[in-house]
C-alpha cells in the first residue's frame, strides 16, 4: 500500500521542481545535466522503494507511475489550463528580426542561443534574417526565416 | 504593445496572446527559486534532520537524573540514536538502573536494543521499562538505543524517565 503514495509523491514533486526550475534546465542536455539526472534518479529510488527490494514493490511502483502519467495526460487533454500549467506555453523571442531581449533574459536565453539554432536549422547568419523565433514548451527554439533567407535559397 | 508585425501569421499571434500566462509563469518560477534556496538553507540549519543545529537536541529530566541526547528532526524509516545518561547514584541497591519509555516508542517507532543490551525489559500500561546493570562505582551510566520512526508527519513529546522519577518530554518531529 505504502508504495502507491510514495510513487504519487515522487510523481508530483519531481515535475513541480523541474517546472519551477524552468525550461532552460532541460533544453539541451550537457554531459553535466546527464550526470545530474542520474544522481536525481538515484536519490529518488530509495524514497520510492524504501528498504523493500521485492519484485512486487518494483512492479507496483512502476505501474503507479505509468498509471498517473496516463491519468495526467487524459486530464491535460480535457483541461487546457492544466496543459498550460504542466507543459508551459510557447513564447515569441524574435519578431521581424528584432530580438525581444527582456523575454530572452527572463527565459535565461540570449541572442547567441537563438543564432545557434538559426544556424543549425536554416544556415542563417544574421538576426535580421529571422522572421520569428519561438521558444517552445519543450525548451527547443524554432526559427521561421524571412522569405528568401536561409539554406539553399538565393539571397539572404 | 505587441512587437509583432501587422502581417504576422495567426499561429504566431495566438502564441503572443499567451504571453501574460508566460509572464505569470516566470514570476512563479522566481518565487520557486527563492523557495528552493530556503529549502537548502533550512536543510543546512538542520530543519530536515541529519545533522545541523536544529536537528540535534538535548534535554534533562526535571530532577536532573537523566540526560537525553536525541534527534529532534527525524525521518520516516531512517534509524536514529537515543543517548541516555543517568547521573551518579542513579543505580538502585542491586546496582541496576531502570529506564521508563513512553508507550509511543512501541507504537510509532521501531526500537532496537543498543549498547549495552538491557538485562530485562517489561512492557506495561505506563510504557516500556528497560533495566541495565551499572558497573560498580560508575560515575555515570550511559545507554544508547536505536530508534526508527514508523509514522510520518508525527509531532511527539514522548516521556522518558529514570525509574519512577519525573519524565523529560523531548519534542520530536518526523518528516516523511
Amino acid at each position: 500500500m505504502e508504495t502507491v503514495p510514495r510513487a504519487a509523491a515522487i510523481y508530483l514533486v519531481l515535475p513541480a521542481l523541474f517546472r519551477l526550475a524552468g525550461r532552460r534546465t532541460l533544453r539541451e542536455m550537457t554531459a553535466f545535466d546527464f550526470i545530474l539526472l542520474l544522481i536525481i534518479g538515484e536519490a529518488t529510488q530509495q524514497a520510492l522503494l524504501g528498504d523493500d527490494l521485492s519484485v512486487t514493490t518494483a512492479a507496483v511502483a512502476v505501474t503507479t507511475l505509468i498509471a498517473l502519467d496516463i491519468a495526467m495526460s487524459l486530464l491535460e487533454q480535457r483541461a487546457g489550463f492544466l496543459e498550460r500549467m504542466i507543459d508551459g506555453v510557447p513564447t515569441v523571442l524574435v519578431a521581424d528580426g528584432t530580438p525581444l531581449r527582456e523575454r530572452m533574459r527572463r527565459a535565461r536565453l540570449d541572442e547567441q542561443d537563438v543564432m545557434e539554432r538559426a544556424r543549425a536549422l536554416h544556415g542563417l547568419e544574421r538576426m535580421d534574417q529571422i522572421r520569428f523565433a519561438v521558444l517552445e514548451p519543450g525548451g527547443d527554439i524554432t526559427i521561421i526565416p524571412r522569405r528568401g533567407a536561409g539554406r539553399g535559397e538565393a539571397g539572404g | 504593445m505587441t512587437p509583432l508585425p501587422a502581417d504576422a501569421p495567426a499561429d504566431i499571434r495566438r502564441i503572443e496572446d499567451r504571453l501574460p500566462f508566460q509572464r505569470r509563469t516566470w514570476r512563479i518560477q522566481r518565487i520557486g527559486w527563492a523557495a528552493m534556496a530556503l529549502v537548502v538553507l533550512a536543510a543546512l540549519s538542520g530543519a530536515t534532520g541529519r545533522g545541523g543545529p536544529l536537528a540535534e537536541a538535548e534535554t534533562v529530566t526535571p530532577d536532573g537524573a537523566l540526560r537525553i541526547r536525541y534527534e529532534r528532526m527525524q525521518r520516516l524509516g531512517a534509524p536514529t540514536l537515543l543517548r541516555l545518561e543517568a547521573r551518579a547514584g542513579a543505580a538502585n541497591r542491586d546496582g541496576a538502573i531502570e529506564l521508563r519509555l513512553d508507550p509511543a516508542f512501541l507504537r510509532d517507532w521501531r526500537l532496537r536494543p543498543g549498547v549495552p543490551v538491557p538485562e530485562a525489559a517489561a512492557a506495561g500500561p505506563d510504557g516500556l521499562r528497560l533495566r541495565f546493570r551499572a558497573a560498580p562505582g560508575a560515575a555515570r551510566v550511559a545507554v544508547m538505543l536505536e530508534l526508527m520512526p514508523e509514522r510520518a508527519f508525527l509531532v511527539a513529546r514522548p516521556a522518558i524517565a529514570l525509574g519512577d522519577g519525573p519524565p523529560a518530554r523531548p519534542l520530536i518531529l518526523v518528516w516523511p
